[in-house]
């Protein structure tokens, strides 16, 4: 048979890492891995029967999500995978848990329905908020379709009738690196809040519902942005809870992961993001909520520029080109990412809080869903890592904590109410 | 709609008490709000699997069994090289015993661990008895030796599956074991050495020992120096 034939010859399609997903593979152990969950809450039930005919539909769309994990001899690499999609599972209380290459049908995303709420859990490797942003509304509209409603493309929502381009497929970072510039980093180590640690595998989540409008006027009147003002309230809460331990005092520090799309224009479906970090010092003396706010402000308004994005980025990729790196197998590579992570990962860094910005979907989707809520696990060190996603009127804050304590959620949501922005709590500690 | 009295946010229709700080939130007169609406998350805990232990053991076993044939066989082979791969079997036998049988378990029953590395150490320093030409060694010394550190695992064992010990007091005994250790095998080795018994070097290591036990008694007590040690030490 000619065409079985031709097809057996054919090459598989596959895909190098993206310059930021290299580390994560190296980053994995037996009980972590770098994944994070985007959710969208319908305002129906989920038929489970649906959402897999959907998931298989979308997945077309996407080959960048329709991949498997290869080992190479000195990277990992993405490869077409021969399954047609990962199942579709009852959701669970305890997300994010670590992955392994082989299950889930060898994917490299898990999705979960409960109630109305489709949840994806991506391994960070594939991408980043953006295109899981793109993924999730594209499904979720591809499975409104199938229930009967007309939903067209448009905003998140990707033609799944469009074969994916070049541009949504490249890694970015060595199109637009090409800094010769030397990047300054923080070396110093930094608080981390401790407590008593949940079992492996579990973690405490708490989403706050805060409305967005408020919000903005809060942090206008202060002359910030939503991302930092969040950012210093964060800090200004960690601060007072180190200074509470009466312990010798370090810097504490919120890393901020920023898009790069927003800066260079780039469509890509895969990892274009940075972090940066701003920090205080309890050394220099006490800080008031407004210094920390100003401080936060004028340090993430001076590094977010082109210029200074561009210098962060081209360091990780000399990184990765240096003919050295290159050259140390696989294994040997594996071995130095993780405990570098192990070492020095998490320790350059109190707390993260990942801002999304604004979710937007067709109007003609908008009025079956009623939120979008963003997660990332929890760190190995960092107790209770924080995200943000908007929707219409609504900005979903969600903690991911595996320690028991939840004194860093009390004191963050009561110090917004406290400030008279209203704030709705649910948690998976029921 | 119900708000916590604690904190002042609002909470989810379901909870049964405020995520933050745990405070009861149940209103009587809506009980049925409760039953009726679904929790935010499930119930259902998932935990990964673990590493497949038992796989992997068996596979190292493999690994492991695979050059002692060959070197069994070209023995065979080259008789006039003398017995060689003795030693070769017998120290993978060991490494294996000691190592890799552990994790073949279901589940794991340490005092029968302990007593099978205890009769596979005694087997292989055996072999080197028999094979060498000094004599009563084994008997005198080696086996006691070995008998006493068998004896002291299985009190550890038995003392730390009664109950959870705190780590300063497993500490404490450890450093205890090790200096009764010493004493008794100094006291075995000046009798077969010189025929009485004496005590010279296991005191300057029970001194130390004494020192280190009184240092983490007084980490016991002391909770702030526990807190700091707890935190430069965490792994």
């Amino acid at each position: 048979m000619p065409a079985k034939k031709e097809h057996a010859h054919k090459q598989k399609t596959w895909y190098k890492l993206d310059n930021a997903a290299k580390v994560f593979p190296g980053q994995n152990s037996s009980k972590w891995s770098n994944i994070y969950r985007l959710s969208i809450v319908l305002k129906e039930k989920i038929r489970p029967e649906l959402l897999e005919q959907a998931l298989e539909q979308t997945l077309v769309r996407f080959p960048c999500f329709d991949v498997r994990m290869r080992r190479g001899f000195f990277w990992y690499y993405l490869e077409k995978n021969d399954h047609p999609a990962p199942p579709v599972l009852p959701d669970i209380q305890n997300p994010c848990h670590r992955i392994r290459w082989h299950e889930n049908n060898r994917f490299l995303f898990r999705v979960y329905y409960y109630e109305g709420k489709i949840s994806i859990d991506f391994y960070h490797a594939l991408s980043d908020a953006y295109g899981a942003s793109r993924f999730l509304a594209t499904l979720a509209a591809q499975y409104l379709r199938l229930l009967g409603h007309e939903i067209p493309p448009g905003e998140s929502v990707l033609d799944i009738n469009e074969p994916a381009s070049s541009e949504e497929l490249e890694d970015s970072f060595v199109r637009f690196a090409s800094s010769k510039a030397k990047n300054k980093t923080h070396n110093s180590f930094v608080y981390h809040a401790k407590g008593e640690r949940l079992p492996a595998h579990t973690m405490n989540i708490t989403t706050g519902y805060i409305p967005v409008d408020i919000l903005h006027a809060k942090a206008k009147s202060y002359g910030v942005t939503i991302t930092e003002f969040l950012s210093s309230v964060l800090l200004d809460v960690m601060y007072h809870k180190q200074l509470n331990e009466k312990r010798k005092q370090k810097d504490v520090c919120v890393q901020i992961p920023v898009n790069l799309r927003n800066t260079f224009p780039s469509i890509t479906l895969r990892n274009f993001s940075l972090c940066y970090s701003a920090r205080i010092n309890p050394n220099m003396g006490e800080y008031t909520f407004e210094e920390i706010l100003r401080q936060v402000s004028l340090y993430l308004r001076y590094i977010n520029n082109p210029k200074e994005l561009n210098t962060m980025m081209s360091a990780n990729l000399k990184l990765e080109t240096n003919p050295f790196m290159r050259s140390i197998p696989l294994f040997l590579k594996n071995i130095g990412v993780g405990l570098a992570y192990q070492m020095i990962g998490e320790k350059k860094i109190s707390i993260m809080l990942s801002n999304f910005g604004v979710a937007r979907l067709p109007a003609e989707m908008e009025p079956f869903v009623e939120r979008f809520i963003l997660m990332t696990g929890p760190g190995r060190v960092n107790g209770a890592r924080w995200a943000a996603v908007s929707y219409q009127n609504t900005l979903a804050l969600t903690a991911a904590n595996i320690y028991k304590e939840s004194d860093m959620e009390r004191e963050l949501f009561t110090r917004l109410v406290k400030m008279g922005i209203p704030v709705k709590i649910e948690s998976n500690r029921n | 709609m119900s708000y916590c009295v604690n904190c002042g946010v609002e909470l989810d229709k379901s909870a049964k008490k405020c995520a933050l700080c745990s405070t009861p939130v149940i209103n009587p007169s809506e009980l049925e709000r409760y039953m009726t609406s679904p929790a935010p998350y499930p119930d259902k805990v998932v935990l990964p699997p673990g590493v497949r232990r038992r796989y992997v053991a068996f596979l190292l076993s493999m690994a492991v069994l695979i050059p002692n044939i060959v070197c069994g066989i070209i023995n065979f082979l080259l008789p006039a090289t003398g017995h060689w791969a003795v030693y070769v079997i017998s120290s993978s036998a060991l490494v294996w015993v000691l190592f890799i049988q552990p994790f073949l378990w279901k589940k794991a029953y340490p005092y029968s661990i302990i007593a099978i590395d205890t009769v596979a150490a005694a087997l292989y320093i055996y072999v080197f008895y028999a094979a060498g030409n000094a004599k009563g060694w084994f008997y005198d010394a080696a086996l006691p030796l070995l008998l006493l550190i068998a004896a002291m695992l299985l009190f550890m064992a038995y003392w730390l599956m009664k109950r959870k010990r705190d780590w300063p007091v497993i500490t404490i005994a450890l450093l205890a074991e090790i200096s009764v250790f010493s004493i008794c095998a100094d006291l075995l080795l000046h009798m077969f050495f010189y025929g009485h018994f004496a005590v010279s070097v296991s005191l300057i290591i029970t001194a130390s020992c004494i020192a280190l036990i009184g240092f983490f008694i007084s980490v016991t007590n002391n909770k702030r120096l526990r807190a700091w040690l707890g935190r430069k030490f965490f792994i």
